[in-house]
Order: C-alpha cells, then structure tokens, then sequence
C-alpha cells in the first residue's frame, strides 16, 4: 500500500492540518479495532517503538506503539505549532518534523517566498526527505496552505516547487483555502494571484475551498441543528463539522470549518486506503479529471453534509446525496457547476452503496448536468466499502467545471483595482530578489487560465460535430 | 491439457477469482469422474493431498484486491491460489495505460515472466494462456497488454485467449476510451482470440434476468464467469471420438478465429435465471436453442426483449440489412455449446442455414459444436454461443468514435505523453482499429 | 554346406530367444519359446498348435488378413493361416492338403510351419508389426487431427474468395501449432519418463504423480522395450537366417514324413510357372471375384507395358491384395510396384538364406520369364524420373499461376496474420 505525506503551511494550514490529523485518528480507530497497525493506518501514520530512540519503525501487522503522523509543519510564527504541541495530538508529532521561525510573513507573498523561502529551503528539503525516507511507496503530497496571508501562500508555493524539483514523480495535491471578498488582510489579491501562478505551473491538482463557502455551510448546519423538530434530529457526530469523538476537547472558532476541509482530505484518500469494489487510486485522479496541464482545479463538493437520527427511507436519502452534490450549496467554492461547464467528473462514494445505485443515479442526473462535447461520458467512480464514522454512505464529487472561472476572474479585478494605482507595491518589491515582473507575469498567467475556460465555457450549448472519422479505403 | 491463466488488475483478478470458483463447484459437483478429472487438470493443478491449486498467475499493481481474492479462495475450502503465484506493486497504474504500458510492464517483466513459467512447467500438457483484464483501467489494460506480448514472444506457438470486460459505456473510468483503444489495436496483433464482455450487457442480465436490486461488481463478475465457464468446461466435439476434446483454447480458436482481421468474440448463454428459481424450471431444447439463434440474428445478449422481427436475408439478389426491425447480425463464425439432458437429441439445424453466415464461408465451415451430456452449473440444460459476429461492432465504434473525438481536441494526450506513449501511437492505433471496424462492418 | 555348427548350436538358442522377445514385445502373444522352435526344426514333437496360433496372429496383427475374414474364421485357425499365406504370395503343398483333404496322414509338420514363419519374416511383416505397435504406443502421434476442410481447386478472384482463402490458410496455421504443441508435449514427456526412470533409482522420486504420466510412462517402456528387442534381434538376425537354412535343408534333405505326391522341388520364394501351382493358383484366384478384374486388369496393363511378366502382375497383386483389395488403376499401382518390389530387391542383395537355398538345391529349375531384378529396379528408376519429371512441370505451372494471380491482387491489401 502506498503512503501520503502532508505538508502543511501557515497558520491556516496547520490549523486544517491538525482538525486532519485528530479526524483521521478517529476514522482508523474507528475502522481498526484490533489496535494492530495495518496497511490502512500506514498510508498517513508511522508506527514507531518508543523504546527505540532513532525513530525505527514496527512492520505491519504488529500492534499500535506510537502513531506518527506522516506530516511536515512549517509555519514562521509559532504561535499555531506551538498550540499543537501542547495540544492533545502532540504525541503525534516529533520535533524533527517541524519548522517554525518566529516573525512570521507579514502578509507578504514575497516575503514567504522569496526571503523565507531562501533561508530555509535547505532544512524543508531535508525535512520532506526525511519524511519521504520513511515511506516505502510515497504516492502523494497534500499541501495544505491558504492563498490569502504571507507564509501560506508565499513560503507554501515555494515548498509546492521544491516539491516539484525533488519528487517529479510522485503525485501533489493542493488544498488551497481561497480569502473571501471581505478579507481583512488587504493585499491578499496580492498574494492570491502570485500564488495562482505557482499552483497552475507546479501542482498536479488543485483543489480550491472558498471562506464563504464554508461559513455558509456551516450556517446552515448549525441552523438545522438548532431549529431540529422531532424526528428529524441530526446526529451530532455525523456532521462533516463535527470533530466529536476526536482527540480534542472543546471547539474552536475555525473547527467547524477546517472539520470540513479534514473530511474532504479524508474522503480523497479513503479510497486508496480501505477496500472496496472499485478502487480509485491517487494518482488516478489527476489521470481522469485533468484533461490539459493547466486546467487542474477540481472543485470538490462532501454530501451529506449530516444524516439525520431516524434512517427510514434509504434509497430516497441515498439519492438525494448525489443530487446535492451538484447542487450549489454544497460546493466549497460559491460557484454554481450545473450552469457551467463539466471538463469531467470524479463520484467518490464511500460505504454501503451498489455500482448499481452509482448507475442509477449517473443516469438521473446526467441530462441535467451539461459536458463538454468531447467528455460527454466524463465519468469517473471509485467505491470504498468503508463509510466515514457516523455515516452509512458518503460521496465526495470532484468537478473539473469552468465555474472556478468567475472566482478567478474576481480575484483578478481585486487585484487590478490594487495593483493599478500601484498600492502596497514597495513593500514587495523591497523584498531581495521581488521584481515587478513577478506581478505581470502572474496576472498574464491567471488571465490566460481564464481564457482557456473561457474558450471551453464557449462550447457550451453549440452543438460540436463528431471529428471526422479516419477511412479506410478499400 | 491446461490452461494457464494470467490475472491483471482489479476486473481481472476479481472476474478470475469467479471463474475458477464457479469451475471448482461444477467439477467437483456429482459423480462424473471424467468430466471433473479433464476439467480439473485444465484449470488445476492437484497436490499429493488432493487439494487444488488454480494453475493462475495473478498479477497487479496494488495488493488490496489479489489479497482479498486470494482470502476468498482460500475460504471456499474447495480451491485456493498459488503461495506464491502472485505479484503485486504497492501503486496502481492510476488508470494510465501508457504508465503500465511503459513503465511497469517493462519494469516487472522478469518477476512476472518466471512466475508465469513456473505455472507452466507445472503442467502435463500446455493448452494455452487465457489473460484475464479490463480494457478500462491502467494495469488490466496497460501490463496486460504488455504481458500478452511477453507471452508471444516466449510462447511463439502457444494459443493466447485474451478474455476482455469492457467498461460501461459511461461512468467508470474518463479515459477508457483512451486505454481501449490502445489495448485493442495491441492486442490485435498478439492475441489468437478476444473474448469480450461489455459491463452494460451483464449488468442488464443482472437486474432484469436475475432479477437484482443492487447489483455489486461481484454479480457482474459473477454472470461474466459462468458465460466463461460455459465454454471452457470439457465437452465433446464431433471429431474427438467420445474422448473429451484436448485444447478447448486451440479448437475454439481453430474453428473461430481463422482470419487475423476478425478476432473479437462475443459470448451469450441460455438461460439465465435466479438461481433460487432454477429448480422450479424446465426447458426444452427446441425452445432454448429458437430463442439463442434469434439472439443471434437480432444482437440481443439476453434472452428477453429478443426482437423477432429481425429474419435472415432471403435470396442472394436481396440486400442483406433488410428494411425495418432491427438490423440483421451477420456471423463470420459461430460455436455452439450445448450442456445437460438429453443433448444428443438437440436439433441445431437452425445454426446451419447459410443465410446467418457471411457469403464467403460455407456454414460446415463456420459452424462447429460441442456437446456434453454434463449439465453445467445447475442448469438442467443450457446452451452457450461463442459467436464471431458483427455483434461487437456497435460498442467498438462508439469506442473508437469517442476516443477519436476526444483525441481531436487532444484532451488528456499529456498524461500518455508522459509516460512515452505519443501522438503517432495514438494514431496507429486508430488506423487499425478502424480497420477492424471497415472488416467487420462489410461481412455480408 | 560347410557351418561350424558348435558356435551356432550355442548362438542360436539366444538368437531365437531375441525373436521371441521382439515378437513378444510387438504385441503377440503367445510366442513359442526358443526350445520349441528347436524341436520344430525336426518336425517333431506337438508344437504346430503354438505355430498355428503364432502364425495366425501375426496375419492377424499386420492386417494381412482382414478383421472380416478373422471374424468368420473364428476358430480355423489353419484355414486363416493358409489364407493368410496365401496374401502373401506364399505357396506349399501342405495348404492343398489341409484345404483338400483335411491333415490326417499328410507329410506335414511343424516345420513347415517354421517354413511358412521364415517367409513372413523375410517378407517384412516383422517391421509391418513394429511400426504397428509403436503407433499404438506411441500415442502422440495418433491425435485426431482437426478436420480438413477442402475446397475446390479452381479460386475465382474476388474478395469473398481471397477472405475464404486467408480463413484457410489460418486454420492451417492454427493447425499446424497445434501438430507442433503435440510434439513439444511428446518431447516434454519422454524428458520426464527419463528423469523418472533415473531418478527411480534414487530414493526420492516419487513427487511426479500424475496419472497421465503414468500412463505415459508405461507405453514409453513398452516402446523402449520394443526398439531394444528389434535391435537385439537385428544384430543376430544373420544368425537366425543361417539356422533358418539349415531348417530348409532339412525339410529338403530329410523329409520327416513320406513326401508329397508334389514334388519337393520348389523355391519357397518364387511361384511356379507352367506346373500344376501354376494352375492352382490361378483357379484359386478365379473364385475370388474382385480378384478377378484386378488380375485381368491387371494383365492388360501388362500387355501394354510388353516387358512386364505375368509373375510380376501376380506379385503386385497379391500386395495389393495385401493392401485392401483397391482395385489398381494405372496410377496408383506405382506405390504398390515399389512395395512389392521390396523384399525382392533385398534379397538380390542380401545373402538371404532362402535365396541361398533355392540356388543350393533347384537351381536347375530356373523360372523362365521372371525379369531380372536389376532390370526392373532400372525400369522403375525410368518410371519414377518421368513421373517427378511430369510433377515439377505442373509444379512450375502451378506457380506460374499463382504468381499471375498475385500479380492481379496488387491493389489489395494483405495484412500479415
């Protein structure tokens, strides 16, 4: 079985990380209740015998010493890391695996990149190796970072590319968290747009959350929870914010929104580490969603978003998970993907559900769900027959959908409105090795991704002939 | 004589495990010492203990599924696997047929060509190969195709069967079309035989012959291996003088697939039913076989919903589609195989009418049968029919036809490119494909 | 006749013994033991049944006589041998008398029998029950073959016909890999049996269980068995000529019984012209119906070809006789020819002890109109030149064809299977 390893970066990205971290150690203790450490909990987590002190790791099959997580955490403020270690996950984590610094970015993109990118390129390089050292299939990298501050963006697309130059061959997989309109951190268009270029040269797939969405989504949770009437009671740790059962105590502010992002790293790689009929591996999914280099962002969307205690009609409950998850409440960025483009599509469905459920409902919803003329069957499915805790059935669907475009294109008005009367400028462009090229080569570059949806946004709704076919000639 | 059969990827692990399970149960089943002995030694081998060992070599990239087949054998207590005839990576091909292809064919040729040769020097008598794998995914598709070619060169005059599931026609894998294609147009050139099973006809069997609700892939496996087992369970020819026949894999494709141009083959069996309702039904086989020849002539893989209308051309001044129904399905070659009571008595001069056949082959030529008074599978009698038809011929033009149409906008082509896979190959492969689609659609 | 009759008297009982256990190997059963031949060779002692019954199974097995005559003959096992000897062109008085006048008080004994044997053997039924046998052994060679399918020879050009042809050509293909996977499963299992039979020695060897192997195994020894005894039996085999001369000089020399009213003077390998056998042999030959025609079909080919004896005719038919009663056109009778020729040809060349023996004792009684066979090997080497002469021009015509055939196909497209 292969393993993954998580990078998370900046103090949004561990906070994600850590809701991550605690959920999976639910779901495996969940799943695993033998207390052996199999192959299943190998994928994220190290089994390491305390009474060796060089960190030697136990085998499969044996029992559970210590778990480690297979993880890599870079922050330049200490405050979040520090957190974690004094936190109830700190057994999970060694010293070795962090990297802290103490006067943080500045909400600087080129300060996370460049300065701080620079000075500690060579200890994140070791410590991604020491980290890949430890896996005997690396698979993928999950960076997680948000695009709006100064280390998450700058400092985490500068680890994205040392990513590149020294594991080419294994899979990255980017969890962007996207600032909303109102940010209060006033150069993150900034940030966001150099960022973007990083992403769309160097990741394999992205997978972009939006702050907004998020916060609806758990809006709206919370209200049904509280307006519940009887009978439709939610069950309080099947909510894809609930972090109950985990190893933390009491809920933060963010924790009902990073839960979420946690559940959608979960539900990515359920897959690839439980059984089930139709696997889908990792590295598949950048295979089938990701039909250009470029047009690598997958907007992801988790359905159920709870279940309710009384669990009397099934089938209707199991449909109703795959029509919302093409409805536009449930995608993580504001975006509406019925009334776009699909490039293509991944259903990943975890539990006790049939392919012939699956098909069923690719039947149903396929006439209202508009493709591009030459993915008009632009499915693809993989089925673990383990659900995720609380949950009978669970689907998460990827879309590769030209809705990503208008989150862009207001990125790019933010930061044209910035950028042309030249606001907060010096402060990048004092940063040793900023240049002024760095902005219009990132804004050449957004534009053109845009375009390129654009250009297949525009196929839309014409009718495209078949390529003509070759002949034989007789 | 043995077969040895080579699982790849999850499909051909999961439809191999089926087959030999439903091959174990039919053989060991009752007191027919010679029919389970022959069937045994073909897919068999026997330790001094008497306890069976599939002669298969199971392969794939990631060890989840050839370790839950594996368990499953070694359950059912009548059979298990190899110790240590199986080779398993830790990563998938990530459905990349380029990436199997290219990179872990090649890589792993040597673990899996000995592993293969152990298999066979474990037998007597060598009938032939039968690669089970989906034309879908990356390691079925991909080290299949590469493993078929291994196999050509070290057996040059060994018969390959390959046995194909092709994918639904939506909804499985976004790049089927793709890795069809190019295993297709490969295989076409290594392999003596192709066996095909589309998903979208067996999973219709399913729900509306078996009747169930929530079909999973094992029912599907399940309906794929008894079609298999059908044809490759011993039976009598008219030439093997009351012995059973030696190679089924070298007389099946003898008498089938003599033309390289024509090598797919499309399997369909009668009856199908719930296996609860079996018992309660009898059959006739003037009935059974009036039923398979019109499923024959109509294209329909199931014995419900058969369109009657449909009738061989009359004459030959008449034009040979014939206006309303649906169109008639012309047949290179047929092999009809006939299982359970009364066998002998079956009258099958219906397979016999030249109008079924193409122009160019007499029906003594294009016709053979096989018989055994064995009934198979609990199935009282039954009939099966391996039919080289223009039956395919819809399915794998809408296959080249999407993978062309998506090859136009050039989609996905960096993920091959990738791994050395270029646009020239893509291209060959479209030219030989539609060159199997020109043979077959002008069989008259 | 001057033998050194120590050596031999020692030498002959092994090299009998080598007969019998070849003969045994072949399938006979049963086979007098060495001791009996000796006492046959004195004509005394009740040893003609075990002769009768050797006799009549080996015209049996080498399908001298058909499974029909067998059947009705059931039992006669003298009227069988006669008829049998009778196939092969054999002729002694004692078949008259067992045929006219039953054998009470005739001059007969066993070693007439051990006579009629030395025929056989000379004639070549031993190698006839040999490659018998080893067929039947050897079973990979006997694998029914897919049926061949035929087609007429004229191939009208279209394109339904080219696609026929290359459906063909693939069935052979396939056919042929089939032949060949049959020989490499022989090749396969003959390795095994030897591995088997050295590692038989040791003291693990056991792990080989198959029962097709077995099976295998045990027909693999009765044709090792079988080549051994043919070789053991063809180093002595001179040895057993010598002491089959002596045999018939014995018969001729001392005759154990009052002599038949037939003169002994005859050669055991020749037919009489001109004399009373003569006669007999051509009524025999009347009351055979298809005999009949062919003979006098026969007869006029001879005339035809002006140098060819009646004796010749009658040798080619009775192998064809021998062959299953074809009836001989021109054509095919040049097989027959070669067969007959045979044992002739050998003789001339061998020092063949009954040769010996009709020179030693009637070689006054030269038969006229026999054709030298020196002569007839040339006339066939003349027949056979014109024949290959005549194949290689259909043979280049036929390419000629072909190739003005391939040269029209040229627009389209073969694809190599």
């Amino acid at each position: 079985m292969t393993q993954s390893v998580v990078v998370q970066v900046g103090q949004c990205g561990n906070q994600i990380g850590c809701r991550f971290w605690d959920l999976a150690l639910r779901e495996h203790a969940h799943v695993n209740k033998k207390g052996l450490y199999d192959e299943a909990l190998g994928s994220f987590f190290r089994n390491v015998d305390s009474r060796n002190r060089d960190g030697g790791a136990c085998g499969v099959g044996g029992r559970i010493q210590h778990l480690k997580a297979r993880a890599v955490l870079v922050d330049m403020e200490e405050g979040v890391v520090n957190e974690i270690l004094q936190g109830p996950l700190r057994d999970v984590f060694d010293s070795a695996q962090l990297l802290t610094d103490v006067s943080g970015s500045g909400n600087n993109w080129a300060v996370g990149h460049l300065t701080y990118g620079s000075a500690y390129r060579d200890q994140i390089v070791d410590k991604l190796r020491k980290a890949a050292e430890h896996c005997d299939c690396l698979q993928c990298f999950f960076l997680i970072h948000s695009m709006g501050g100064g280390t998450g963006s700058g400092l985490g697309t500068r680890v994205l590319g040392l990513l590149e130059e020294e594991f080419p061959e294994v899979c990255r997989i980017v969890t962007s968290i996207y600032p909303s309109a109102e940010d209060d951190v006033i150069t993150s268009p900034y940030n966001s747009v150099l960022a973007m270029r990083e992403l769309t040269e160097h990741a394999d797939c992205v997978l972009p959350v939006e702050n907004q969405s998020m916060v609806d989504i758990v809006n709206k949770i919370k209200l049904m929870s509280h307006g519940a009437k009887l009978g439709s009671m939610i069950r309080r740790d099947s909510t894809v914010i609930s972090g109950q059962g985990g190893l933390s105590g009491p809920e933060k502010p963010f924790d009902a929104m990073n839960n979420i992002m946690a559940n959608l790293l979960l539900n990515i790689t359920s897959s690839a580490r439980f059984e089930g009929s139709l696997n889908m591996d990792l590295n598949e999914i950048a295979m089938n969603l990701v039909p250009f280099p470029r047009l690598h962002y997958l907007v992801p969307s988790l359905t159920p978003l709870y279940t309710l205690a009384d669990v009397s009609v099934p089938t209707r409950r199991l449909d109703q998970m795959f029509s919302d998850a093409f409805s536009k409440d449930h995608q993580l960025i504001r975006a509406d993907p019925k009334h776009s483009l699909y490039l293509a599509c991944a259903l990943m469905v975890r539990g006790n559900v049939q392919v012939s459920d699956l098909r069923r409902n690719i039947e149903r919803l396929r006439p209202s769900l508009p493709f591009v003329s030459w993915n008009q069957e632009g499915w693809k499915t993989g089925l673990c027959s383990v659900p995720p805790v609380g949950h009978t059935h669970s689907l998460l669907a990827l879309a590769n959908n030209t809705c990503v475009k208008p989150t862009f294109m207001e990125l790019r008005e933010r930061f044209t409105k910035l950028y042309r009367k030249k606001a907060h400028l010096h402060h990048y462009l004092h940063v040793e090795g900023m240049e002024q090229s760095f902005f219009s080569e990132a804004i050449t570059s957004l534009s053109s991704l845009i375009e390129e949806y654009h250009q297949l946004d525009s196929t839309k709704a014409r009718l495209i002939p078949d390529a003509p076919r070759l002949s034989i000639a007789r | 004589m043995s077969i040895v059969t080579v699982q790849l990827g999850q499909c051909g692990n999961q439809v191999g495990q089926e087959l030999f399970d439903i091959i174990c149960s039919d053989a060991v089943e009752g007191q027919r010492k010679t029919y389970s002995t022959c069937s045994c030694e073909r897919f068999f081998r026997q330790s001094s203990h008497g306890e069976l060992t599939a002669r298969a070599v199971l392969i794939d990239m990631e060890p989840k599924v050839i370790s839950h087949s594996m368990t499953k054998a070694a359950k059912s207590g009548r059979w298990r696997y190899g110790e240590h005839s199986h080779f398993s990576q830790k990563q998938g091909s990530g459905n990349n047929w380029a990436n199997g292809f290219c990179v872990h064919g090649p890589r792993h040729r040597d673990v899996v060509e000995e592993l293969v040769r152990q298999e066979v020097e474990c037998c007597d008598r060598l009938a032939g190969f039968m690669p089970i794998m989906s034309v879908a995914g990356g390691t079925g598709s991909g080290v299949g195709t590469y493993v078929t070619q291994c196999l050509r060169d070290i057996y040059p005059t060994s018969f390959i069967l390959n046995h194909l599931t092709w994918p639904y026609g939506t909804g499985e894998v976004i790049v089927q079309n793709y890795n069809s294609v190019l295993t297709l147009a490969h295989l076409y050139q290594l392999s003596d035989a192709i066996v095909v099973h589309e998903n979208d006809t067996v999973h219709r069997i399913c729900s509306q012959l078996l009747n169930i609700k929530h079909i999973s892939f094992s029912d599907i496996n399940r309906v794929i291996a008894h079609q298999l087992g059908s044809v490759l369970q011993p039976a009598l020819s008219a030439d093997s003088h009351r012995v059973y026949s030696r190679n089924p894999v070298g007389e099946l494709v003898s008498s089938l697939v003599c033309h390289p141009e024509y090598k797919l083959l499309g399997v369909c069996t009668i009856p199908n039913m719930p296996s609860s309702s079996i018992a309660y039904s009898t059959f006739s086989w003037p009935g059974l076989l009036k039923h398979l020849r019109q499923m024959l002539i109509s294209n329909s893989k199931m014995e419900e919903g058969i369109d009657w209308q449909v009738r061989p051309p009359s004459g030959s001044g008449w034009p040979r589609n014939p206006t309303g129904g649906g169109s008639f399905n012309t047949s290179l070659a047929n092999l009809l195989i006939l299982r359970g009571k009364d066998v002998y008595s079956a009258e099958t001069g219906g397979f016999e009418d030249p109008a079924l056949y193409t122009s160019w082959l007499l029906p003594e030529q294009a016709l053979t049968m096989w018989k055994s008074p064995v009934s198979f599978n609990k199935y009282e009698k039954s009939a099966t029919l391996v039919s080289n038809s223009q039956a395919l011929l819809r399915p794998l033009d809408d296959m080249v036809g999407k993978a062309w149409n998506m090859f136009a906008s050039r989609a996905y082509m960096h993920q091959y490119i990738k791994f050395g896979i270029s646009e020239e190959d893509f291209l060959d492969s479209f030219t030989s494909l539609e060159q199997v689609i020109s043979s077959y659609s002008q069989l008259c | 006749m001057q033998r050194s009759k120590a050596p031999v008297s020692v030498e002959v009982k092994q090299v009998i013994g080598a007969l019998c256990r070849l003969l045994t190997a072949t399938g006979l059963d049963p086979v007098p033991t060495p001791e009996t031949f000796r006492r046959a060779k004195f004509g005394c002692g009740n040893e003609e049944d075990q002769f009768w019954q050797l006799l009549a199974s080996i015209l049996q097995n080498s399908g001298i006589v058909s499974d029909e005559v067998c059947t009705q003959l059931r039992g006669e096992c003298r009227k069988l041998v006669t008829a049998g000897l009778w196939q092969t062109g054999y002729y002694a008085d004692w078949m008259y008398e067992t045929e006219e006048r039953g054998q009470e008080g005739t001059g007969f004994s066993s070693r007439d029998l051990l006579l009629a044997l030395g025929w056989l053997l000379a004639a070549g039924t031993l190698e006839n029950l040999m490659t018998q046998r080893v067929q039947q052994l050897d079973r990979t060679l006997l694998i029914s073959i897919p049926v061949s399918r035929v087609f007429s020879g004229q191939l009208p050009l279209d394109s339904g016909s080219l696609r026929r042809l290359q459906w063909l050509t693939g069935c052979l293909r396939h056919q042929g890999r089939t032949l060949l996977s049959m020989l490499q499963e022989r090749t396969k299992v003959l390795h095994a049996v030897l591995s088997v039979s050295l590692s038989s020695t040791g003291p693990s060897c056991s792990y080989q269980s198959s029962t097709v192997l077995k099976e295998e195994c045990v027909c693999m020894r009765q044709l090792c068995d079988v080549l051994e005894a043919y070789l053991k039996w063809k180093q002595v085999e001179k040895v057993f000529w010598t002491w089959m001369d002596s045999v018939v000089d014995g018969h001729l020399t001392d005759p154990v019984v009052k002599s038949s009213p037939h003169a002994p003077t005859w050669s055991p390998r020749v037919c009489h012209h001109g004399n009373q056998g003569l006669e007999k042999l051509q009524n025999v030959l009347s009351r055979l119906p298809t005999a009949q025609v062919g003979l006098l079909c026969m007869k006029e080919s001879a005339h035809k070809r002006g140098k060819m004896t009646l004796f010749l005719v009658i040798m080619i038919f009775l192998c064809s006789l021998q062959d299953g009663l074809e009836p001989l056109s021109s054509l095919s009778s040049l097989h027959t020819l070669t067969q007959a020729y045979r044992p002739r040809l050998k003789a001339e060349s061998d020092s063949c002890p009954v040769r010996r023996s009709a020179e030693g004792s009637s070689s006054g009684t030269e038969v006229s109109g026999v054709i030298p066979v020196s002569e007839a090997a040339e006339m066939l080497l003349h027949e056979e030149a014109l024949l290959l002469e005549r194949r290689d021009k259909q043979r280049l015509a036929n390419r000629m064809q072909l190739q003005e055939m391939i040269g029209r196909l040229d627009e389209l497209v073969l694809i190599p299977p």
